[in-house]
């Protein structure tokens, strides 16, 4: 499942993420990297907001079809 | 001694950059042209310790310039200790890049801020477990109180003595750092479970609910700007005029010749005061700005604004110094320092002249006045709205021709919600107002004094007539207007004054047209037709806006270069708008 289509509310794990490696790296540092947990919080339009290394984060839905998760 | 701050954004890095070096602070630029860092000195253990504030980052892999910039300064090594601060409240984020650090230097001290904080929110750190865990030194502070800010500096100095701890060897990888980083937060740590908080994202990031809040508190961040600094601006303008008549005064009392009464009261202290009238808008906004994003509500504006200004090719931010152009230009071009990225700022501030100032309202409503009394609002509307359209048509098209980037996709963090921390953001306005004086004010005085001359030599010839230089100039140069519908050369002398300030445009019209109080209506309507009317508020709205908002450009820019380039396009744009505009007119019979 792609983390754009993840309801709000739902855990979820990161199993893979399809981008180029400076995205890859960005995102990683960010806390979204293969094995990462996190919430999705906000998914209706624009940016989604995630809860990501007990903080809040908000990222790109081209980012977000990008990632893909499985719900926990 | 030397030391650098690093730290993420809203960390309070600030704070404690502005406790340390109360009142000696000044900005300095570094590797990057669009990026500052404020710099200060302070005593300590009877030492000199000069603080170098960097831009905020999250990792050592940079990705904006401000990134660059403070992940370059760590690696060339001209410092003795690097201190990290970290949010003692959101810890996690903040141990991954003492990680990042901790491979490029050996030097680090980290400053645990905001302790209080974290008490009271029942969170408990052990320093010493930290510092076995990644081999620096761990100081719990509170910038905002003064807590443990002594310890940390004697810190410091003990690292830039030497002992340092080994560097952390080998490449970082992602999946490590976090399983160590996690390690570390569940030893050394004990934190009460997080409360929620998501009540006001949900209403702020709802474009339904957020967008009216948007609008409402950018219309407050408005009316403040220019309403509060109203008196002040006026106090500024009321002294230097008297200021100056005095002083022309008192040297034609004195003997001198006609001209040097002149050259000072319309040249020199108009303007400098020309100048000084901005500082009070400036300061106020910046204020503004500053407690807005130490809220973390500027934060929520770019998430809740993505999508829409993303049509340009902006980012959510971009809204902000655009809708204040709609004020004045000058302090929304050094608005666009609240953009992440030195291209986001450069495609912003490029857009932002077409919005309609202030300023230009004295024209349009002589204008519309005269030639379309009962629709003035609709004539207004239109002109507005041409500008935004301009300003977004012109970001856009920079952004795919001259940056040749697309705009980076938005990947925040959101920072907690607080109080902002009202000593650095009054010194941080502070200091920006008086940079803005400083830089800007030579070239404006300078281009003061050039009009100056232009409008009264040669001697003998009344200020801004026929028989002056600017005459002169307005009479050669108005043929280029006439395919425009406004060719003579009265216009083409107040559009040229109009690039001190479009307050002038309209004074410079009546003394072209000889026109007394109240008269200049009725002598534009014998000069101009309806058609061309509009033509020549279109050429008012587009063309340079102000010699002050072209020096804001270079300024924040950084390039000169750049400045008079895009102050050459908005000319051209201007001429050919109004160009099609009057001849489509033409064509359909409105003549």
């Amino acid at each position: 499942m792609l983390l754009s289509q993840t309801a709000a509310g739902t855990p979820a794990r990161v199993r893979q993420v399809h981008a180029g490696r400076a995205l890859c790296r960005r995102l990683a540092e960010l806390g979204i990297y293969p094995g990462a947990m996190m919430t999705v919080l906000k998914n209706d339009h624009g940016p989604l907001v995630l809860e990501v290394l007990g903080a809040r984060m908000a990222i790109g839905r081209g980012q977000a079809e990008k990632i893909e998760v499985e719900a926990q | 001694m030397r030391i650098l701050l690093v730290g993420t954004p809203n960390c309070g890095k600030s704070t404690l950059f502005n406790r340390l070096t109360k009142g000696s602070q000044r900005v300095g630029n570094w590797h990057g042209k669009t990026v500052e860092c404020k710099e200060g000195k302070c005593r300590a253990g009877g030492a000199d310790i000069s603080v170098t504030d960097l831009p905020g980052t999250y990792s050592m892999t940079p990705y904006s310039d401000d990134e660059r910039a403070a992940v370059q300064a760590v690696q060339c090594g001209e410092f003795d200790a690097v201190v990290q601060v970290a949010d003692a409240c959101q810890l996690q984020r903040s141990l991954f890049l003492t990680l990042g650090l901790r491979r490029k230097c050996r030097k680090v001290v980290v400053a645990l801020n905001k302790a209080d904080e974290a008490r009271r929110r029942g969170i408990e750190i052990d320093e010493s477990l930290l510092e076995r865990e990644f081999g620096s030194r761990f100081v719990l502070i509170s910038a905002k109180t003064g807590e443990g800010v002594a310890r940390l500096l004697s810190e410091a100095a003990a690292v830039a003595k030497g002992k340092p701890g080994g560097k952390l060897e080998g490449r970082g990888c992602a999946k490590k750092d976090h399983r160590m980083v996690r390690h570390a937060i569940a030893h050394c740590t004990r934190q009460p479970g997080k409360k929620g908080g998501n009540g006001a994202d949900f209403a702020l990031l709802n474009p339904i609910i957020g967008i009216p809040i948007f609008l409402l508190v950018m219309w407050l961040v408005f009316q403040a700007t220019f309403t509060l600094s109203g008196p002040a601006t006026e106090a500024i303008d009321w002294a230097f005029s008297s200021f100056g008549e005095a002083a022309a005064g008192l040297l034609h009392g004195a003997g001198a010749p006609g001209w040097t009464g002149s050259l000072l009261q319309d040249g020199v202290v108009a303007g400098v005061g020309s100048v000084l009238v901005f500082a009070p808008a400036i300061f106020v906004l910046f204020f503004l700005l500053h407690s807005l994003e130490d809220t973390g509500y500027l934060a929520r504006i770019a998430v809740l604004l993505d999508g829409l200004m993303g049509r340009a090719g902006l980012p959510g931010r971009a809204a902000i110094p655009l809708m204040l152009g709609f004020g004045c230009n000058v302090p929304a071009i050094m608005a666009t320092r609240i953009l992440d990225s030195g291209e986001d700022r450069l495609a912003t501030m490029v857009a932002v002249p077409f919005m309609s100032c202030a300023a230009r309202l004295p024209v349009f409503t002589v204008f519309a006045g005269a030639f379309f009394a009962g629709s003035q609002g609709a004539v207004l509307l239109f002109l507005y709205l041409a500008g935004a359209a301009s300003g977004l048509l012109t970001s856009f098209a920079f952004r795919k021709l001259a940056l040749k980037t697309k705009r980076s996709e938005l990947a925040i963090v959101l920072p907690d919600y607080q109080i902002p921390s009202w000593g650095p953001v009054l010194s941080q306005a502070l200091l920006q107002t008086w940079e803005f004086v400083k830089k800007a004010g030579t070239i404006i005085l300078a281009c003061s004094v050039l009009v100056w001359f232009l409008a009264s030599m040669p001697q003998g010839a009344e200020y801004g007539s026929k028989e002056s230089y600017a005459g002169a100039i307005g009479s050669a140069i108005s043929p280029l207007f006439s395919p425009l519908g406004f060719g003579d050369w009265q216009a083409s002398v107040s559009l040229m004054f109009g690039l001190v300030a479009k307050e002038v445009v309209v004074g410079a019209m009546s003394s072209a047209y000889g026109a007394g109080e109240g008269e200049l209506s009725s002598i534009i309507s014998s000069h101009f037709t309806p058609l061309s009317a509009l033509s020549f508020m279109v050429f008012v709205l587009l063309y340079v806006p102000c010699i002050a908002t072209i020096v804001a450009l270079k300024k924040e820019s950084g390039s000169g270069r750049l400045a008079a380039g895009v102050a050459a396009y908005y000319v051209v744009f201007a001429w050919l708008a109004s160009f099609i505009f009057y001849n489509a007119g033409i064509a359909l019979g409105f003549a």
